[in-house]
């Protein structure tokens, strides 16, 4: 029985990873662009069926549907993704839509235009987990800039912890960079965002834009945009979700993948790093399973900024492609020390890998690294800290109020982030001093 | 008089380590996929032990298969013994422990417990005289550990007097799939040490590097793997299959042989010869030469790599020669390697070495890296090593649970907040009580 995964997309970048994403999930799964299954007969037709049905809900005999949720504030990026070449592929039903939009505004997505949107999006939702066996989560796509993904995305997170309180919800949150955006109030809608991730979500990958950014730039595209970071963001969620999708031994399903990349409930941040790259345009690359590994382990391919970069506690390999069992069994026996970057002494067992047969587009073999990094709390602090340059002076706090917020809710979830920096430093050792 | 065992496989590894184990006991005793004997009439030794005969002549598994993952049950049907294991039989929930042991236990109890006793009461309502059960289970997986618990305590509440000896795969470090692993493990020897009365304990480390090395086997399946535990498991139960229980065999004689204290019965195996088919050839290797191989480390199905092997000793041993072999030659080779200084036994508590033969010989399936040969031998060994590859387990539970870490998934699936360390104390208190014995 499949452990089913409902994926929720949320705002304008939410949904424009998921047409990326969905594209590459059907072609990796053996769908045509209307979702019907062709086998390749390539020796890999069972592996791509087998576990099919986390993601795709059948619709027929052999024909497949997302079980994808579409919603956005405005009509905009859902006719983009209907008119796109798998617009057919998604179940119409799902499009949930608003015409006011969010204005970059957190107010609007979580308290006003947003919450009018609820009741539909929790209707679609149910109807999804209705029509799962052994239902077992969501990911939320969206992005903690805006207004829509943000306010809207984190809102509807809340509803399902409540509505669907034995299910996990895991996120694919895209964190907000001042080289590929101009929108000044982006740190409160990070800020405020965060403060309901570190509550309601269980698991969360995070895309640094500030990273990807200089990772997209050094891979020789000199002036990235988003599509360009979107699709180390989408190859990165492939792999991520490989494990899950496919045969393999471990890491199988959500909840064991959030088991062991979550020590601790609160620190539930995840790098994703990823190589190699394929760009479009680009030649299918070459590599060694070692070279591949040492690639996503020295945190030049990592989401995060490898500055920031530190131990962590928990790491997940998955690769792709023709490896053998053994191949893999001696790199771990082999490379404990170096498979993952560097990991902390005292959870000798957090290095959990995964292997899939079934390789990804553009390269024979792949890694993706999931770790949960101390380092990640650089990038809270750099949220952090351009909320507080902006909240010191009060700076368009009226757009917020102007919804009903109150400023109470703004200190709140700056002293929650605060709080979450200190228990990374907390957490580096496992006898920290009483506090 | 059949004094009958009735086999319980709990979780994904205990189902494949088990179906392993009947094709072996199948194999040995002559019995076809469909169930009725292959060679004739009757069935080779005394299958009834484990098997149940309808008029037929069909013979079916004392067996119960529960895993709260449902897609068990989908290979259970397609695998190449579907014939003889009875859907019935095979208990699933719905969804898996995801390698939490608190998760397995509530699962278990919520989805599975009801079922699970109703099976066995059917399972020994088909019995006369029954001995005890046979668990497979791994101590690392959600379910194996969870499950497992759950179960235990359940056989002990309806079947006080019945032994229960375990077949445990321990943790191994790189086969590992979790990162909860050394939490599940410390739940699982914290319910064996109470409730079971025997535990084989073996890991996949031991038994990887076992087919990389003596087996010349380059990319080792985890069904390799399996192979070599169904063949030891069919050791340690030949003499209860084929020798007469005035010969000394069932459950109980092999726990006194084998246990000093209660909850002191873990107990490593090792196999002699490891052969493959074509170096075994038509040259098998003599009786001296394999009791003087069966007690080399590699020979062993634990990676009992810890510590000084010097500063071990044995608290008590059997070897199951199997094979028409002379008494007189396992005494002369017995007293070789007790003239080289072998066993070095702990004073006082040692039962010392006991020696069983039979004539039935080991059997070997089309497809085994590890060929049967024509005499065999297995060793159980109760030894002071054990709380060295306990202390694998603690080195990394004891660090984990003092930073607390993944604490929060157990007590988010029922566990109490002082459970972890409680189990954590039980194996200290074991490893301890292991250590102890090597300084008399």
């Amino acid at each position: 029985m499949a452990r089913e995964i409902i994926c929720i997309h949320v705002g304008g970048c939410g949904l424009r990873i998921g047409l990326a994403f969905w594209d590459m999930l059907r072609d990796e799964h053996g769908l045509e662009r209307d979702g019907k299954f062709v086998a390749r007969g390539d020796g890999l037709d069972d592996d791509r069926r087998a576990k099919i049905e986390v993601f795709f809900r059948k619709a027929s005999a052999d024909r497949y549907v997302p079980r994808a949720v579409l919603v956005d504030l405005e009509p905009g990026t859902l006719d983009e993704l209907r008119s796109s070449p798998i617009g057919s592929l998604f179940r119409p039903d799902n499009f949930v839509f608003g015409h006011s939009g969010a204005g970059n505004n957190w107010a609007k997505g979580h308290y006003t235009e947003g919450a009018e949107l609820l009741d539909a999006i929790v209707d679609v939702t149910r109807r999804e987990v209705e029509a799962c066996g052994a239902p077992q989560g969501f990911i939320l796509f969206h992005a903690l800039g805006g207004g829509t993904g943000s306010g809207l995305g984190t809102l509807v997170l809340s509803k399902l912890r409540s509505g669907h309180p034995g299910l996990l919800r895991a996120s694919v949150s895209v964190f907000p960079s001042a080289k590929l955006s101009d929108v000044v109030v982006e740190p409160y809608n990070a800020t405020l965002s965060l403060h309901q991730l570190i509550e309601n979500a269980d698991l969360t990958l995070v895309f640094d834009n500030e990273a990807l950014y200089d990772q997209v730039r050094r891979a020789g595209v000199a002036a990235p945009r988003y599509a360009d970071v979107n699709a180390f963001i989408t190859q990165a969620l492939s792999g991520a979700t490989a494990s899950l999708r496919f045969p393999a031994h471990a890491n199988a399903d959500l909840r064991a993948l959030a088991t062991n990349l979550v020590p601790f409930p609160r620190l539930h941040f995840i790098d994703v790093a990823h190589a190699p790259l394929a760009l479009p345009g680009a030649r299918s690359v070459r590599s060694s399973l070692p070279r591949l590994s040492a690639q996503v382990a020295d945190g030049g391919r990592s989401s995060l900024s490898a500055r920031t970069l530190g131990p962590s506690w928990a790491a997940t390999p998955i690769y792709r492609g023709a490896l053998t069992d053994a191949a893999l069994h001696d790199l771990v026996r082999d490379n404990q020390e170096s498979l993952a970057g560097p990991r902390v002494g005292w959870i000798p067992t957090g290095l959990t890998p995964a292997r899939v047969r079934p390789p990804a587009r553009g390269a024979k073999i792949s890694a993706t690294l999931l770790t949960n990094n101390q380092g990640i709390k650089g990038v809270f602090q750099r949220i952090g800290d351009q909320f507080t340059r902006l909240f010191r002076r009060k700076a368009f706090l009226h757009w917020y109020t102007g919804e009903g917020m109150d400023e109470l809710e703004f200190q709140e979830a700056d002293r929650d982030l605060r709080q979450l920096i200190s228990e990374y430093v907390q957490r580096a050792d496992p006898n920290p001093d009483e506090n | 008089m059949t004094r009958e065992i009735i086999t319980i496989a709990v979780g994904g590894a205990g189902c494949r380590m088990a179906l392993e184990f009947w094709r072996q006991l199948m194999a040995e005793h002559g019995i076809a996929a469909d169930g009725r004997s292959a060679r004739g009439s009757r069935a080779d030794g005394k299958p009834h032990i484990f098997f149940q005969e309808n008029r037929g002549g069909h013979h079916t598994p004392r067996a119960l298969f529960v895993d709260l993952d449902p897609d068990t049950a989908d290979e259970l049907r397609a695998h190449e013994l579907h014939q003889v294991l009875h859907p019935e039989y095979v208990v699933v929930g719905k969804t898996d422990a995801a390698g939490n042991f608190a998760r397995g236990r509530e699962l278990g109890r919520q989805t599975l417990d009801d079922r699970v006793r109703d099976r066995l009461r059917k399972l020994v309502d088909d019995t006369k005289n029954l001995q005890g059960f046979v668990l497979f289970h791994a101590a690392a997986g959600g379910t194996g550990s969870g499950v497992a618990a759950t179960l235990l305590d359940r056989l002990a509440a309806d079947y006080r007097k019945k032994s229960v000896v375990s077949f445990t795969l321990m943790p191994s470090l790189a086969f590992q799939r979790g990162a909860t692993e050394p939490y599940n493990a410390m739940f699982t020897l914290s319910a064996l040490r109470t409730r079971a009365a025997l535990s084989f304990v073996f890991d996949n480390d031991a038994l990887y590097a076992m087919c990389q090395r003596s087996l010349a086997v380059k990319d080792p399946s985890l069904a390799d793997l399996n192979r070599i535990i169904a063949q030891a498991a069919a050791d340690v139960t030949a003499p209860l299959r084929y020798v007469d229980a005035e010969g000394g065999a069932d459950l109980n004689t092999l726990q006194t042989s084998l246990v000093c204290a209660p909850g002191r019965h873990f107990i490593t195996l090792s196999l002699a010869p490891l052969e493959t088919a074509a170096k075994l050839g038509a040259r098998h290797p003599d009786v001296p030469t394999i009791s003087d191989r069966v007690r080399a480390p590699q020979a062993c199905l634990a990676a009992l790599d810890a510590g000084d092997p010097s500063a071990e000793k044995l608290i008590a041993a059997m070897l199951i020669y199997r094979g028409k072999i002379a008494a007189k030659e396992i005494h002369a080779s017995l007293a070789g390697l007790k003239a080289q200084g072998w066993p070095s036994l702990v004073e006082g508590v040692a039962g010392g070495l006991k020696a069983l033969q039979l004539d039935a010989t080991a059997a070997s399936i089309a497809g085994d890296a590890r060929a049967a040969a024509k005499r065999t031998v297995t060793l159980l060994a109760a030894t002071t090593a054990i709380a060295g590859y306990l202390e694998r387990v603690d080195h990394s539970a004891g660090p984990m649970l003092s930073g607390q870490a993944y604490a929060h998934w157990f007590t988010d699936a029922g566990a109490e907040a002082g459970e972890l360390l409680e189990a954590r104390n039980d194996l200290v208190d074991l490893i301890e009580a292991y250590a102890s014995m090597r300084t008399p």
